[in-house]
């Protein structure tokens, strides 16, 4: 058993026609936690950095 | 023999190789992505 040359046997384990779909939600969900913790940030809120960027010029 | 999930050794392959492919798009716009926050505020 060697990868990557043995990863394709993921899909002799779990079916994508099934499958696909929650791990898109689930990498879906992972994006979304993380654009909410970097907007709580602060320093990386990029929704509120467009107010300093316009008064910079 | 019958794989548990249905899939014969072909079509596993066959659909690991999509899969990489759209895996890999996904990586690209994501490090797009993080080299455009980059450039707009450093985090290291």
């Amino acid at each position: 058993m060697a990868n990557p040359a043995d990863d394709y046997k993921i899909w002799l384990v779990i079916n994508p026609a099934q499958w696909l779909v929650p791990i898109w939600i689930a990498v879906l969900a992972v994006a979304v936690v993380i654009h909410v913790a970097v907007i709580g940030s602060g320093k990386y809120n990029f929704l509120a950095a467009p107010a300093k960027v316009a008064a910079a010029k | 023999m019958a794989s548990l999930s249905g899939l014969s050794e072909d079509e596993a392959k066959e659909f690991h190789e999509q899969f990489k492919t759209t895996f890999t798009a996904f990586l690209g716009v994501a490090a797009v992505a993080h080299l455009l926050v980059l450039a707009w505020k450093p985090w290291f």
